[in-house]
């Protein structure tokens, strides 16, 4: 079953074109990994889907629903839950109370503070953030942070998760923990979107990938065929991965 | 530690309570000062502080509640306290819809539109003379009584006005919108993408903060008797109003009432002793609260006392 379709999606900036015609799908239960050099529009396909930016042609629609018109709140109500690049902790509010946030206004939409607090420590175990719940996410470490990020989106009860580089700038074991973590998340049935630059891992977590450069879908397929694609190796990977993925 | 510090606040519940019947008229006078001080910032700290906005120009709805109050009581012959509700509907209405558009700004955009608003205000408040008295003010009836019965009547009233201020900020912080607009606060992007309906909680903050300071400025003009555009629109008010949250702590719920507590009794003491100076004296102190405890007092000295964080403070906030 789709869960999300892009058809023709095209986002500008006045005169300069970041998505140009963009045709995409992803099915539910899978993992999408999304790569591509640096100002390839991931992240602004991201800000699309969200609707954190407006779309400026084409459509998007999940589950059915056209996401274009709405907000981004709505979004979330809907059952998209995303993480950002840059990690965006609630300074101020405990670790804890950071994640009830997500419980409350998420698809799940809790009125009572217990129940919030119930879903926010579920969501704390699922990342392993249990013995740092009560201090200020300021003071982490970055992959606590983005466990954080991880951890409030799973309180909003997504069915469609949008990671933002989650991986970005964390050690060997890190990575290893967190893509452990993204492929129990698959098994509970959640459906991701993930953007990353660290190809030992979206190779590893991904059922299909899509290519972007300079803002068009170069290629789409099973991370095996990325890897042999002639177009992806010249723009994104270069032939020394390449060699290494064979 | 959350016991002893609801312990500490009935405490000094109680002090005030009893207070009128140990102290002057002067006193009693200051201190009604201070919790109409106290009633503004704590019902301000709901937008500026909890929400991040910082709205400058508050003072406009202090000023529409005064006048809200004065043109009733004399034009209408309602009684002083049936008016009061009327203040913070005004307050509510007015943020209420001058929110959708204004709250689309952030920062310094949004500090200068609210002064805008105040100045716009102020403007037609001056111009409807009929019904205003325009420039030359406003008198309102004078109350009936012994002045010592006056004087605990406002003492107690305005105590009340500000008891409000603190129980609905209290209730706000617990509650589910609370985490709304502190996610706000820190980013509207993140938080508008878990769900939270950023323009509807900001806007509801806002009313919220205006009705609270609507009712103090309702207070104020019965208790003064006369007001004037210049003095309910602005004058040291936003200035004040600014430094007691930032004395206390903006994000707190208590911060701000204590920030209004220590500034006016030092500003009384400094007027007392400087008078020839007391606004230069003032000015200096509200410039070292904000270069040296922008954070507030509680946050900045939460270990204890230090040069050391004063100064950290000052190297933090270098260009």
């Amino acid at each position: 079953m789709v869960l999300l379709e892009a058809k023709n999606v095209a986002k500008s900036y006045g005169g300069l074109k970041v998505l140009t015609d963009l045709n995409f799908h992803v099915n539910s239960g899978e993992i999408v990994g999304v790569i591509g050099p640096n100002g390839a529009g991931k992240t602004t396909f991201m800000n699309l889907v969200s609707c954190l930016s407006p779309i400026t042609s084409g459509t998007i629609t999940y589950k059915g629903i056209r996401l274009n018109d709405k907000k981004p709140h709505e979004i979330a109500k809907l059952g998209i839950a995303r993480t950002f690049q840059v990690v965006k902790p609630f300074g101020g509010l405990s670790v804890l109370e950071n994640v009830m946030v997500g419980a409350f206004y998420g698809k799940r939409n809790l009125k009572s503070k217990a129940e919030a607090r119930d879903a926010a420590e579920e969501a704390i175990s699922i990342v392993g953030l249990l013995d740092v719940k009560d201090k200020d996410p300021r003071i982490l470490p970055l992959a606590k942070r983005k466990k954080l990020e991880v951890a409030r989106a799973l309180a909003m009860k997504p069915d469609l998760l949008l990671l933002d580089e989650v991986m970005a700038g964390l050690s060997m074991k890190e990575l290893e923990d967190i893509t452990e973590e993204i492929l129990k998340l698959k098994q509970k049935g959640i459906t991701m979107l993930v953007i990353e630059h660290v190809m030992k891992a979206i190779m590893k977590i991904s059922d299909r990938i899509l290519v972007l450069h300079l803002g068009q879908k170069i290629f789409e397929g099973t991370p095996k065929e990325v890897v042999e694609e002639p177009a992806v190796i010249q723009a994104y990977l270069g032939a020394k991965f390449a060699e290494k993925g064979k | 530690m959350k016991d002893k510090k609801i312990i500490l606040f009935f405490l000094f519940l109680a002090v005030l309570i009893f207070l009128p019947y140990i102290v002057s008229g002067y006193w009693l006078r200051v201190l009604t000062q201070t919790f109409l001080f106290a009633s503004i910032a704590t019902g301000s700290n709901i937008i500026i502080g909890f929400t991040g906005y910082p709205a400058f120009g508050n003072i406009a709805f202090f000023g529409v509640g005064a006048y809200v109050t004065g043109v009733m009581t004399t034009t209408y012959n309602v009684p002083f306290l049936v008016t009061l509700p009327f203040c913070a509907l005004s307050g509510f209405v007015l943020a209420g819809i001058l929110g959708i558009p204004i709250l689309r700004l952030k920062g310094h955009y949004f500090a200068i539109a609210t002064v805008g608003i105040m100045e716009t205000i102020k403007e037609i408040v001056d111009n409807m003379v009929e019904t205003t008295g325009g420039g030359m003010g406003l008198t309102l009836p004078i109350m009936v009584g012994e002045p010592e019965f006056i004087y605990k009547y406002f003492y107690y009233v305005m105590m009340l006005c500000m008891l409000l201020s603190v129980l609905i900020c209290y209730i706000i912080s617990r509650i589910k919108i609370g985490y709304a607009l502190r996610a706000i606060r820190v980013d509207e992007d993140a938080a508008s993408v878990m769900g939270i309906n950023t323009p509807l909680y900001k806007t509801l903050a806002w009313a919220v903060s205006a009705a609270l300071v609507g009712i103090a400025g309702g207070i104020y003009a019965y208790w003064l008797s006369y007001i004037d555009p210049h003095t309910v629109f602005g004058g040291t008010y936003p200035v004040k109003m600014f430094a007691m949250i930032l004395l206390g702590g903006a994000t707190t719920v208590t911060g701000p009432l204590i920030g209004a507590f220590i500034l006016e009794i030092i500003s009384e003491l400094v007027w007392s002793k400087f008078i020839a100076i007391h606004g230069m004296v003032l000015g200096l102190l509200i410039i070292c609260i904000i270069l040296f405890i922008p954070k507030g007092i509680f946050e900045t000295f939460k270990g204890g006392f230090s040069f050391r964080k004063l100064l950290n403070n000052l190297r933090e906030n270098s260009l």
